[in-house]
């Protein structure tokens, strides 16, 4: 068994707030108070700085990489109320795109699902959501979702676009109709919302209640094997929660607790097939969560410090 | 991200240009374009009107003020600064309304700043545009000196509270001078402090830091500057968010530093050096930009602000709200790898002790790369964060984050053989999240065995051998099952097809005969309908040919044991006719099930519980071991030992075709030896839906490749058997599958699924066609008239850059082969050509990308 292979210092000057991956899996996009984002490049086992971007001015909360099959795109958003789209050309980082729309911080951002287009959702303190559409040309346009959450949004995951019959029409343009567009966002009234694209309108289609304290993450699960819809969402309360929904329970999310921690839980990231949940929290703690054939869930993994779990016992 | 009590404020109803606070901080004064006010101060009591200098409509142009400085030394000595240029002096003592204690019209232009000496009441200094400094002396009710900047408009100026003799300005052009009042002649030092404006100053108000000087200007920056024998040195800075309009230290905090903004900005910010990203502390009430702050020197926990929407404003820090606070303080990101990064907050005093407070590079995040839950479960140890008995500044303050990537699997480790001393759910678990298995699996399968010239079964055998070393032992299973039960429906060639069910209708001619010898013609056409009536159950098998083919598969799996039509036949009562026929179908098939899946699914115990308790409790038969071994030997011998011990049973029942025997005897003797006679009549009815449960299994437990893997490999021969899924549900499966296979760039793969899918959404991708060029100069889409060159070809950069051949370095007009991946290529000639060439020189292709 391996060790540590490697230690190398991000160089960030002050603290991470998040991290992602790209489609690959080959490059790490980190951003931190310092306001900066920097790309890594991620290959057996070892790790490269390719990039360092700088534009923003107040911490940099959350980045997301586009699809790739519209090239190597980044976004970013800041403290400083800007929602930032950079662009990898030559092994160059450019911003390419800027929004300032928002009246306070901007706090996520998610690119919606390549099949919907090049689309990305914003949401930000001052309780709105935004979404950019991009019309060619680096031309964008916003749609503003405005006093989605009072007091502030805090986290936004799109769908995953299933197109459900497109068998029967012939695939054209008329395909981009069946892709379902659908958002979720949790805020600071500790609601989590479903949103729903009707006529170029975004219309808030269900309001999820059971956090007690502010969402802190949602993550809308990638839709494998079946036709069900997986929210995961994390909050201030220490809680996670689990939210389905399919055909038997007549399109409405119902709740499941997952786990109840001692601490605030940050982040919930779902494994690319969809049955693995990664929590991390407060006091470093990641744990893996397994859902079952009965529809259970199972604390895999403990990694960070933190109390010791019972494992794998059912 | 307000939260917390408001503040306790006051809105005077017109823009508040400045305020300034008495020596003992019970009162505040006001100043703006027409209001100079006094206020009282109490934390219960809010804001009380005490005195209101702007009294009378006709004040003139000096008492538009733009700066107000109330004495440290004297509670009764008011200075303003008014927009004319004049400074006005007052005395709070005076008797009535005549309060000014003298008109200081000295200044051509407006004057910026006001400042009075911090232990001479009588001085004062004043900053204007005209680019003077001017020294009051309140008893002489006239300038002492002239300051001549020679540099541009005063934005600041302010004496050190320490040193007695100095005093510091700043301006317009980005420098600030220091001055010692004894000499006007010449500055003692100047620098350029920012880029633009310096709109503010404030000297550090600790002794020990007597010569320490904050600056805010138009660059956003707030810097902080000390002098050694009269060198500036710059030791530290805060990068805000809008251009600084005023910088005021927090009394006994010394790293603690407010600041307001010009524009865009409404928000009080305390900012501590040690950590200059992020606020500590945040104050968001205003509607209009602050214009000016105070901290009360008494009590630093409290904040003054004015702002230029009327609101003067009284903050306690403990309602302030803290970005640090409600950051997220960690990372979290799945790779498609299988690895998980994840970035926490961490604090080790350690790393603190060695960085006093300060540069960036003292705050190390640590990026480390973990492989095998060893380690995962070795970071447990970690030292435990004191998080919660900190303080507030030392947890804001130890903002340092920790960057890890976790895996499983080391690369070059075999999956599953290191994991035996870990449960073997969790090493499955793990195996998954690196999707090594799957990445193996996905480049070894044989989706298209037509083109690969092997049978069904061959190819079942194949894809189960990958599957075993791919370690996946229920998808082995299922290969080989599958296999079994399809391996007749699915042919290599059409031909053969025909050839073979040829020479099997004239089979079953010959056995209708023999039929026909020993048994009545309507029952002949009752063996007739049992296939009839198999054919309608089987929901896919509409036409002749599949008919034929259910009728070949029946007498092809009775063969060498005689058909079982023959046995129904035999067995039943000749009178029975077509009712009895069905019904003892039926009454077989129900009595069969418990047995009859048992024996099926016994491979596949482990996985197929629910499928198999739809048919009933499972009874293990005896004589068959469950160990893989046997399991193998038995399904490689398709139809194994238990077939060979029955058949010889059903020969001796056919082939004697006794005359119908007592009905008691029939029924025992037929539960015994029908069984195995009759089972593969229910197994075809079933075999399909079981199939489709076992895929409908894989995929509910997230694994979509075995399902698309099969259903391609099943419908990739001429004879394909298409299971009745659901179109939708199969064009999820392919296109969840192509994205994994896209994650992992597995290209080829991808190619593979799109060229043998049969959905159209899918196969749609081979031919989505429409590719817009670019100039490869300057990015812009080339013009339709004239797609092989940009409309900016006259400049020679650009020229010949549009879409040129790899290969000859020509522009390529008509037909541009390329890779999908990374869109390298040319001529269709040359890229043959060059293929061929790398073919022979047994190089690999160069592609970025690796795609061919």
């Amino acid at each position: 068994m391996v060790s540590v292979i490697n230690t190398v210092d991000t160089a960030h000057g002050d603290m991470i707030h998040d991290a992602q991956m790209d489609y690959y899996g080959l490059h790490l996009a980190t951003c931190s108070s310092d306001r900066t984002v920097k790309i890594f490049e991620v290959k057996n086992g070892t790790q490269r700085l390719l990039s360092t971007l700088q534009g923003h001015e107040g911490p940099v909360w959350q980045v997301a990489w586009a699809h790739p099959k519209y090239d190597r795109l980044l976004a970013s958003c800041s403290y400083d109320r800007k929602v930032f789209i950079w662009r990898e050309m030559d092994g160059q980082w450019a911003k390419v795109y800027e929004y300032t729309d928002h009246e306070s911080s901007v706090n996520s951002v998610c690119w919606a699902p390549h099949e919907l287009g090049l689309m990305l959702v914003c949401g930000s303190s001052d309780g709105g959501i935004s979404v950019l559409k991009h019309k060619g040309d680096n031309q964008w346009e916003a749609s503003k979702i405005n006093n989605a959450h009072t007091v502030g949004c805090n986290a936004v995951s799109w769908a995953p676009a299933v197109a459900p019959g497109s068998l029967i029409e012939p695939p054209s343009a008329m395909q981009q109709a069946n892709f379902t567009k659908k958002f979720v966002s949790g805020g600071c009234d500790n609601l989590i919302k479903i949103w729903c694209e009707k006529d170029g309108h975004w219309e808030e289609e269900a309001k999820l209640e059971s956090h007690t304290d502010w969402v802190r993450d949602v993550a809308w699960a990638p839709s494998i094997g079946l036709p069900r819809s997986k929210i995961a969402s994390c909050s201030q309360d220490g809680r996670v929660i689990i939210w389905t929904c399919d055909e038997t329970t007549g399109s409405k999310f119902l709740p499941k607790v997952l786990h109840k921690f001692d601490d605030v839980v940050w982040h919930v990231s779902w494994s690319i097939t969809g049955d693995i949940l990664a929590v991390s929290g407060g006091n470093n703690k990641i744990s893996l969560w397994k859902e079952g054939v009965n529809g259970e869930w199972t604390r895999i993994s403990d990694v960070g410090k933190g109390q010791t779990t019972n494992g794998t016992s059912e | 991200m307000m939260r917390g009590n408001k503040p306790v404020m006051i809105n005077v109803g017109s823009s508040v240009n400045a305020l300034s606070l008495s020596k003992d901080n019970s009162k505040v004064v006001i100043a703006g374009r027409a209001l100079l006010k006094i206020y009282n101060v109490d934390e219960t009591n809010g804001f009380t009107e005490h005195l209101n200098l702007h009294v009378g409509r006709k004040q003139g142009l000096n008492m538009s003020c733009s700066d107000v400085a109330w004495s440290s030394v004297d509670e009764t000595l008011v200075a303003t600064a008014a927009t004319n240029g004049a400074v006005v002096a007052w005395d709070l003592s005076a008797p009535g309304r005549e309060k000014k204690l003298a008109i200081l019209a000295e200044h051509r232009r407006t004057v910026t700043k006001v400042s009075f000496h911090n232990f001479e009441a009588n001085l004062l200094i004043s900053g204007s545009q005209d680019g003077t400094m001017k020294l009051f002396d309140l008893r002489k009710r006239e300038s002492t000196s002239t300051f001549q900047s020679k540099a541009d408009g005063v934005r600041s100026v302010q004496f050190n509270p320490h040193e007695y003799f100095l005093f510091a300005a700043s301006f317009d052009n980005g420098y600030v001078q220091i001055w010692d009042y004894r000499r006007p002649t010449g500055c003692v030092n100047q620098f350029i402090a920012h880029k633009g404006s310096v709109y503010t100053l404030d000297w550090h108000p600790d002794a020990d830091r007597k010569m320490t000087l904050a600056t805010g200007g138009r660059d956003n920056m707030v810097k902080v500057w000390s002098f050694e024998n009269n060198k500036e040195k710059e030791i530290n800075n805060v990068p805000t968010m809008s251009s600084v309009s005023s910088v005021k230290w927090r009394p006994h905090h010394p790293e603690q530093i407010a600041t307001v903004s010009m524009m865009l900005d409404f928000s009080v910010n305390v900012w501590h050096l040690g950590r200059k990203y992020v606020p500590f502390a945040h104050f968001e009430v205003h509607k209009d930009s602050p214009s000016g702050i105070a901290w009360k020197q008494t009590d630093p926990n409290y904040i003054f602000s004015c702002s230029k929407d009327g609101n003067l404003m009284m903050h306690a820090m403990r309602d302030a709200s803290c970005p640090a606070d409600q950051s997220v303080s960690s990372g979290l990101a799945f790779s498609s790898c299988g690895f998980i990064a994840h970035s926490s907050q961490t604090s080790n005093t350690m790393v603190r002790a060695q960085s006093p407070l300060g540069s960036s590079s003292k705050l190390p995040a640590i990026f480390g790369w973990k492989a095998g839950m060893k380690d995962m479960v070795e970071i447990e140890n970690l030292p435990d964060t004191p998080l919660a008995t900190a303080p507030r500044t030392s947890h804001f303050l130890n903002a340092k984050s920790k960057f890890r990537i976790f895996t499983s699997v080391h690369y070059e480790t075999k999956p599953c053989v290191d994991f035996d001393d870990y449960p073997d759910s969790t090493s499955h678990i793990f195996e998954h999240m690196t999707m090594k298995n799957f990445i193996f699996a996905a480049r070894k399968y044989i989706l298209d065995g037509a083109s690969a010239n092997l049978t069904f079964s061959e190819l079942c055998h194949y894809n189960s051998e990958v599957a075993l070393d791919a370690g996946l032992c229920n998808v082995a299973r299922t290969w080989k099952l599958l296999g079994v039960f399809f391996h007749k429906d699915i042919l290599l060639n059409k031909s053969s097809t025909k050839v073979e069910s040829g020479e099997k209708l004239k089979k079953l001619e010959s056995e209708n005969k023999r039929h026909s010898l020993t048994v009545k013609k309507d029952e002949i056409h009752g063996s007739q309908i049992i296939s009839n009536t198999m054919n309608d159950i089987d929901s896919e098998h509409h036409s002749d040919d599949g008919r034929l083919q259910i009728e070949d598969y029946l007498t092809d799996i009775a063969r060498g044991r005689q058909s079982e039509p023959d046995l129904y036949m035999t067995d039943d009562d000749p009178g029975f006719g077509y009712g009895g026929i069905t019904s003892e179908a039926e009454f077989l098939s129900e009595h069969e099930y418990s047995y009859v899946p048992s024996e099926a699914f016994q491979q596949r115990e482990d996985i197929e519980l629910d499928a198999i308790a739809k048919f009933g409790h499972i009874e293990p038969p005896s004589g068959i071991n469950v160990d893989t071994e046997s399991e193998k030997r038995i399904l490689t011998a398709h139809g194994g030992r238990w077939h060979e011990k029955v058949v010889p049973k059903t020969m001796e029942l056919s082939s004697s075709p006794s005359p119908p025997a007592n009905e008691d005897d029939n029924i025992s003797e037929g539960v015994i030896n029908v069984r195995p006679t009759l089972w593969p009549a229910p197994l075809d009815e079933i075999k399909e839906d079981i199939a489709c449960q076992q895929l409908e299994y894989f995929a509910e437990m997230n694994d979509i490749q075995t399902p698309v893997v099969m259903l391609l490999a099943m419908s990739s021969y001429p004879t394909p058997v298409i299971l009745p899924i659901k179109s939708e549900t199969v064009e999820h499966w392919q296109s969840s599958y192509l994205d994994l296979l896209a994650k992992n760039q597995l290209w080829v793969e991808h190619a593979k699924v799109v060229k043998l899918s049969r959905v159209p959404a899918v196969q749609a991708l081979s031919s989505s066609s429409t590719f817009t060029l670019g100039c490869q100069v300057c990015q812009r889409r080339l013009p339709s008239s004239n797609p092989w060159s940009c409309d900016r070809r006259m400049d020679g950069e650009h020229q010949n850059k549009a879409v040129s051949c790899f290969y000859c370095q020509l522009p390529v007009r008509g037909r541009y082969t390329y890779c999908q991946g990374c869109s390298f290529g040319g001529h269709s000639s040359c890229m043959a050509a060059w293929i061929k060439l790398c073919q022979a020189n047994r190089t690999p292709i160069v592609c970025k990308y690796h795609c061919v």
